[in-house]
């Protein structure tokens, strides 16, 4: 497992690297486009995530040689540039957007499966992350996206610890940078005088998360149940908004909102932990005999 | 002439006669051998490990002789569940991504005692030339023609792109390899 300083360390120096470029975004615009506001973000999001994969002494192989240097040198700064032009107006955002979703899958030498299968697999992915990006996008447009960004940031420091725990001690860091990266634009924009569209930092939080789970799942011991639970856990979010319910009080829901996403990936990650320590215990002779045996 | 064909003729078919009279074709026997390696634990101890399984063939010919070997990765055991599940993961060998270890030789040379082999390695899915001298080369018959080599070498793990935690687990691994063939 990895210094827990360090990666306080890491997570606070991307939340440093993200809050200081938005703020300094907003710093120069008086009255802040949605487009452009959202474009820095996730900018600021980069920014954030390299400070922060660079504290944590994170470097990938170039040209991308393993799922990890695909996930740092591609995926991620595909996610950042699909956000700088979505925002340019009158452009077909989601189909740039699908198009980062059909190429989060595994890599190109992925585990020895046909070319149906491969196709399947990827669609069944693309579709998975597609509609959870719309989903928590039309959410954020009902509550806020400063309430979206919050049940990023849970959900990829779960990942993060998660993807440790199940055996990946240099992947699963990844995740601590992106959540402080996320926490990083969610202050900043809170702090901010004007209500700051930041959609953009919203998609890479997602296809971060995506990214993340996909190593854990595909090419380390993720288990499908967790990774299942980690990446639909913020759609959780949504309940609270359901016909019906949306008479409640806004803070009530608020809270509830945080609560449903919570307890499922705290649930997650006591598992995890769980397993871990049962996989960390010396082996010894199924024969042995032990205080059980007496009872 | 035709007298001075025929001869050529004569050398060429000869020659390929004793070529292959003289060239014996093992395969790996699993049963027999294995690859094992050590590696330093902060400097302070050595963690022991092997791989279960191990397979391949080879040609012993003087300087014609070739080997080919390959190891599953996902094989890796060091006598303990939890560090095994770590070593197969992305930290180390990657083994969902990168299945086989192989080695395939490209060139042999014989020495006193044995065979000095160069050949490609490749593992964590990159290719590197290596050279290590296989000792041994007697012959025994146990259900068949049987042949055995052993040898030792260093392998600098980072140079195959497995470079995480080498402050705490030592780049360079101690690996012994002993295989047994049986001729086909």
């Amino acid at each position: 497992m990895p210094d827990p300083i360090l990666a306080l360390k890491a997570g606070l120096a991307a939340l440093g690297a993200a809050a200081i470029l938005l703020l300094l975004g907003g710093a120069l615009w008086r009255r802040p486009r949605p487009g452009l506001s959202s474009a820095v973000a996730a900018l600021a999001v980069g920014a954030g995530l390299v400070l922060g994969w660079r504290v944590f002494g994170l470097w990938p192989h170039w040209p991308p040689h393993e799922d990890l240097d695909r996930f740092v040198c591609l995926l991620m700064p595909t996610a950042i540039l699909i956000e700088l032009i979505a925002a340019i107006p009158r452009l077909p955002r989601w189909l740039l957007r699908l198009s980062v979703a059909v190429g989060a899958g595994p890599g190109p030498d992925s585990p020895g499966w046909q070319l149906r299968e491969k196709i399947a697999i990827f669609a069944g992915l693309a579709l998975a992350l597609a509609g959870n990006w719309a989903a928590l996008n039309t959410l954020a447009r009902r509550t806020s996206d400063q309430a979206v960004s919050y049940l990023l940031i849970l959900c990829c420091a779960a990942t993060a610890i998660v993807l440790m725990m199940s055996g990946y001690a240099t992947g699963g860091p990844l995740g601590l940078p992106l959540a402080g990266a996320l926490a990083g634009i969610l202050l900043t924009s809170l702090v901010l005088p004007r209500r700051l569209n930041v959609t953009g930092a919203i998609g890479v939080g997602i296809v971060g998360l995506f990214g993340l789970i996909v190593i854990g799942y595909y090419f380390n011991e993720l288990t499908a149940a967790h990774s299942l639970a980690l990446f639909f856990a913020p759609l959780l979010g949504w309940l609270p908004e359901l016909p019906g319910v949306r008479r409640i009080n806004p803070r009530i829901r608020a809270v509830a909102s945080v609560l449903l996403v919570t307890l499922p990936l705290m649930f997650v990650a006591s598992r995890a932990w769980e397993e871990f320590k049962a996989k960390a215990a010396p082996s010894g002779s199924p024969d042995e005999i032990t205080a059980d045996d007496y009872k | 002439m035709r007298k001075g064909s025929f001869v050529t003729a004569a050398i060429v078919l000869l020659s390929a006669f004793a070529s292959t009279a003289r060239a014996d074709d093992y395969t790996i026997d699993a049963m027999h051998g294995g690859v094992t390696f050590r590696v330093s634990h902060l400097d302070l101890s050595n963690v022991y490990g092997r791989f279960n399984t191990v397979s391949g063939s080879f040609t012993i010919d003087g300087a014609n002789s070739s080997f080919n070997m390959a190891i599953k990765a996902d094989s890796v055991d060091t006598g303990n569940k939890g560090r095994d599940d770590h070593l197969r993961g992305g930290d180390f060998f990657n083994a969902k991504q990168f299945s086989q270890i192989t080695f395939k030789s490209t060139a042999v040379k014989p020495v006193e005692g044995g065979l000095e082999v160069t050949g490609d390695f490749t593992m964590h899915g990159v290719t590197k030339p290596i050279t290590f001298t296989l000792k041994g080369g007697k012959v025994a018959e146990m259900k068949g023609k049987r042949t055995g080599y052993s040898t030792e070498l260093v392998l600098k793990r980072s140079t195959w792109g497995m470079d995480k935690f080498t402050q705490m687990i030592g780049d360079d691994v101690q690996v012994a390899i002993s295989i047994e063939g049986v001729s086909k």
